[in-house]
């Protein structure tokens, strides 16, 4: 876990389509605002040139029925299509937040009400409601605003409700009235702020389908004044011509919707991909990074002597280093990490938060978080350097030959799946046996695992067990494809005190009677006394010392051990 | 009796989004024409006239004794008749739903496989150059006005390629449709052995089945893809692949299980969007469905009508909702607890 928040939080960079789009919109921005300095021809007036005639030199997207000029109407529309979306967009926001602010704030009868109106409102064909309420109103264009706006408050209330009721109970809210805030200041300046992100994003989505459905009004002639350069009403007169052949007249306002409201999509899209990784930037990054990583690594092994692993060692790792991939190329993390299993021992990874002990495990089986890079070392295991042809190598020995039990088990457990369904998929993975041998396989295990009921207990989802029967059959999976190693993630994390004893007596008793190679990672230097044969410490993803627990825990040679110690024991004495 | 009472409690919910659907239509129906009895009668009609026909429709009443019968009649299944046809709406739209549902299946069936393909695809190959390629186009579907792709299919597969009939409705003019079976003409015309005639109808839906089908398939790829790629990177899918859990198993059953919850909210969406007769998509084919109904009886203030379809509308709105807070809990144990 701890060494997971590096990568959490890398810098968020914003993906190229949302500038991609931003960029559009400023410029159909600017030009809207500016029609008139680029039309050539006035847009309402009849036959500046001949009727239909094709895009050409003096007529860029040619001309209508009447003999307009389609390039200069279709740039005077773009004040209408762009000037409407923002303001319903705008006007849209500011109602629907406030109202979902209340709503989730306050709750009670006011949510209730809301949120029966907000259904009613969203069980119409959102179209259809615009057309009956402009049908109702008159067309014009506030009255299309009017309109519009109304049919996209619901969305924001829904959105904003939502963002208001998950972080109503989160602790800097709790912090702001403790310390004595009146419960309205809390809303504005602590919760909306807090929930802004996700609004832009949506808004500008529901900017891109707005576009859309004012364009869709003007088609059917239930928009603005007939007539005006409107997109819609555009598409609209070229309808017909398009059967003739007059492609342009429809065609070209089209493109301009299309732009529009595809840039303010890529906008919204954009910022609501929080993963990084994702974005095109982060992706160049990383590549480049793994690149410089692979050249590094070529030259070092070159220059390494041939080692020879000792036989008693099941898992050697030598010089493993690496890092996180940041705009200057790798961020190190681990530097020349080395140590070693011994068969048949149970060797702890001790360190505190951040010191690289839960990265070099997951390391061991390929299961880095995205984003990391090594850049250097080897990992030997039984033999064999496992990164020499990875991932192939991951594969012949994951699972199969080295199990992992992971530190949260009911969020490692699949949701929607039974945990006898997840068993008997693991066993076969792993063993050569039919699905009926591999359901018994898995009963036994559960009762192995000292969890009462198995049959019962196979046929219930994660959900349904506590933290601590979750863990067991976390243990339970790891165990059923018969490894030699298994590597436990900090297990009892998050357990109960007296739960976490019992978890790790049952780990101590499995990995006895079968005999298995066990790496423990750990920041319980109790627990390593108790259960541990080796001992590696970690600190700042560098290995300080190893050795064997009587040694590191009678006379420890590195200072950071000796402090580590103290402090365990000064905890033990209080 | 534990499990009967939260069905209940959403049936009445359902309920009362229905009443409150049609009161709102009502309440804009009289906004938009207090007086509709000079849809009925010619402008020269003298008073008398004017008086006994807003008499037979109850127009002479106060307006909360008219929205009193106007539900009493809902409940008796009268939607009332069609100023513009003549008939009753019940009859009319029952005689258009085929057509709506003939081009909204195909539709829905072609765009979320298409979407589902594409979206898992674009996810799985996260950031390679087919992924951008596929979002781009992704992006394209979900800006594109219906009623422009409309256009501009039937300009480049019918005007210039002449690949596609023209926008005339189900069948080519002229021909006469296969006899009643599914109502889907088609099928009816494959079951009855007339393949030439279900070659004609198949091209007649080709083009409407395309711009509908590109309306659902923008929409559930770029669900499924955000969906998938959040499931991926879940600790159970990191569980899945320590215990060497073949890829193909990880990917269309592990996560895949996870992606259809939120694909399905979205589904459902665009399902009820879809079959309510996407207005515009049937407007520019011609094509004889609710969807066109509605458009002519908005631009002709034709009240009934517009009642009837709104009715419509809305009970499919919460039907399709219902199904899919029944088919959530059948995908996810969490909330059948």
């Amino acid at each position: 876990m701890s060494t997971l928040q590096p990568a959490r939080r890398r810098r968020r960079s914003t993906p190229l389509s949302v500038w991609l789009g931003a960029g559009i919109v400023a410029v159909m921005a600017v030009v809207s605002a500016t029609t008139r300095l680029w039309a050539p021809y006035d847009p309402d007036t009849a036959g500046v040139g001949p009727p239909y005639a094709a895009p050409s030199r003096d007529y860029l997207f040619g001309t209508d029925r009447v003999g307009s000029d389609v390039f200069s109407r279709t740039l005077s529309a773009a004040t209408t299509d762009f000037g409407i979306t923002l303001s319903a967009v705008v006007i849209a926001f500011v109602i629907g937040t406030a109202l979902g602010a209340l709503a989730g704030f306050y709750g009670g009868i006011l949510d209730t009400i809301l949120m029966r109106l907000m259904e009613i409102v969203q069980a119409f064909p959102a179209l259809l409601l615009a057309m009956l309420m402009v049908a109702a109103v008159g067309s014009g264009i506030v009255n299309v605003i009017v309109v519009v706006s109304i049919l996209g408050i619901p969305n924001y209330v829904r959105l904003v409700r939502a963002e208001i009721l998950s972080k109503k109970n989160w602790q800097f809210a709790e912090a702001a009235k403790v310390i004595g805030n009146r419960p309205s200041r809390v809303l504005f300046r602590h919760l909306l702020p807090n929930s802004m992100r996700p609004l832009i994003a949506f808004s500008s989505i529901n900017a891109s389908w707005v576009a859309i459905i004012v364009a869709s009004l003007g088609f059917i002639g239930l928009g603005i004044e007939p007539g005006s350069a409107e997109w819609g009403s555009m598409i609209s007169r070229g309808q017909d011509s398009i059967l003739s052949g007059e492609w342009w007249i429809s065609g070209f306002p089209g493109i301009a919707l299309l732009l529009l409201s595809a840039s303010f999509y890529l906008i919204g899209d954009g910022l609501s991909e929080d993963s990084p990784g994702s974005s095109v930037l982060s992706a160049r990054l990383l590549r480049r990074a793994r690149r410089g990583a692979a050249t590094a690594m070529a030259t070092a092994a070159a220059a390494r002597p041939e080692s020879t692993p000792a036989p008693d060692r099941i898992l050697e790792v030598i010089g493993f280093s690496g890092g996180f991939a940041g705009p200057e190329g790798v961020r190190p993390v681990l530097h020349d990490v080395s140590f070693g299993l011994r068969r048949g021992v149970m060797t702890a990874i001790v360190g505190e938060t951040g010191s690289g002990k839960t990265l070099s495990a997951l390391s061991i089986v390929g299961l880095a978080p995205e984003g990391f890079i090594r850049t250097g070392g080897q990992l030997v295991f039984d033999g064999v350097d496992l990164l020499a042809d990875e991932p192939a190598s991951y594969g012949r020995v994951r699972g199969t030959r080295i199990s992992l039990v992971f530190q949260d088990a009911r969020g490692s457990l699949n949701p929607v799946f039974t945990v006898g369904n997840q068993l008997i998929d693991a066993c076969r993975a792993n063993r050569k046996v039919s699905r009926n041998e591999a359901r018994a396989i898995a009963i036994a295990m559960l009762e192995r695992v000292q969890i009462p009921e198995p049959e019962r207990r196979m046929r219930q989802y994660p959900h349904e067990f506590s933290g601590g029967m979750a863990q067991r059959v976390m243990l339970a999976l790891a165990l059923i494809s018969e490894p030699e190693l298994l590597v436990l993630d900090e297990p009892t994390t998050g357990l109960d005190v007296t739960i976490q004893a019992d978890v790790m007596k049952l780990i101590v008793d499995l990995v006895r009677t079968e005999g298995l190679t066990a790496c423990l990672i750990t920041h319980d230097l109790g627990v390593v006394a108790e259960t541990c044969q080796d001992v590696v410490v970690m600190r700042d993803g560098r290995v300080r010392e190893t050795g064997s627990c009587q040694q590191i825990f009678t006379n420890p040679q590195d200072p950071y051990t000796a402090a580590l110690l103290a402090a365990s024991r000064l905890v033990e004495a209080a | 009796m534990d499990r009967a009472r939260p069905i209940a409690v959403r049936v009445a919910g359902s309920l009362a989004v229905i009443l409150g659907v049609v009161t709102l239509t009502f309440v804009l129906a009289r906004i938009v024409s207090p007086d509709p009895t000079n849809l009925y009668v010619s402008p020269q009609a003298d008073l008398e006239t004017r008086a006994a026909i807003r008499a037979n429709l109850g127009l002479d009443k106060s307006i909360p004794a008219q929205y009193g019968q106007f539900l009493a009649d809902l409940v008796r299944g009268r939607l009332g008749t069609s100023f513009s046809t003549g008939q009753p709406v019940t009859s009319d739209l029952t005689s258009r739903l085929p057509a709506t549902f003939e081009l909204a299946t195909y539709a829905v069936i072609g765009g979320t496989l298409l979407g589902f393909a594409v979206g898992i695809l674009s996810a799985v190959l996260r950031g390679s150059v087919l992924d951008k390629i596929l979002r781009f186009l992704t992006v394209g579907g979900l800006a594109m006005p219906q009623f422009w792709i409309g256009l501009m299919l039937l300009w480049i597969f019918f005007v210039k390629m002449g690949l596609a009939p023209g926008p005339v409705g189900r069948l080519p003019i002229g021909v006469n449709p296969p006899p009643r079976i599914t109502s889907f003409v088609v099928v009816d015309s494959l079951l009855t052995g007339r393949f030439g005639l279900a070659r004609h109808a198949a091209a007649q839906l080709a083009l409407p089945v395309v711009t509908l089908g590109i309306a659902v398939f923008a929409p559930i790829a770029r669900t499924v893809r955000s969906a998938m790629i959040e499931a991926l990177r879940a600790d159970y899918i990191r569980t899945a692949i320590a215990m060497n859990i073949p890829k193909r198993t990880i990917w269309f059953r592990y996560a895949f299980k996870n992606v259809l919850l939120p694909v399905l909210t979205m589904l459902a969406g665009v399902i009820g969007f879809a079959f309510s007769g996407a207005v515009l998509v049937e407007g520019i084919f011609a094509w004889p469905g609710v969807g066109q109904y509605a458009l002519d009886a908005i631009q002709q203030s034709d009240f009934p009508a517009i009642q009837g379809f709104v009715l419509y509308a809305a009970i499919l709105y919460v039907v399709i909702y219902l199904i899919l807070d029944l088919a959530y809990s059948s995908i996810d144990p969490r909330v059948r607890a």
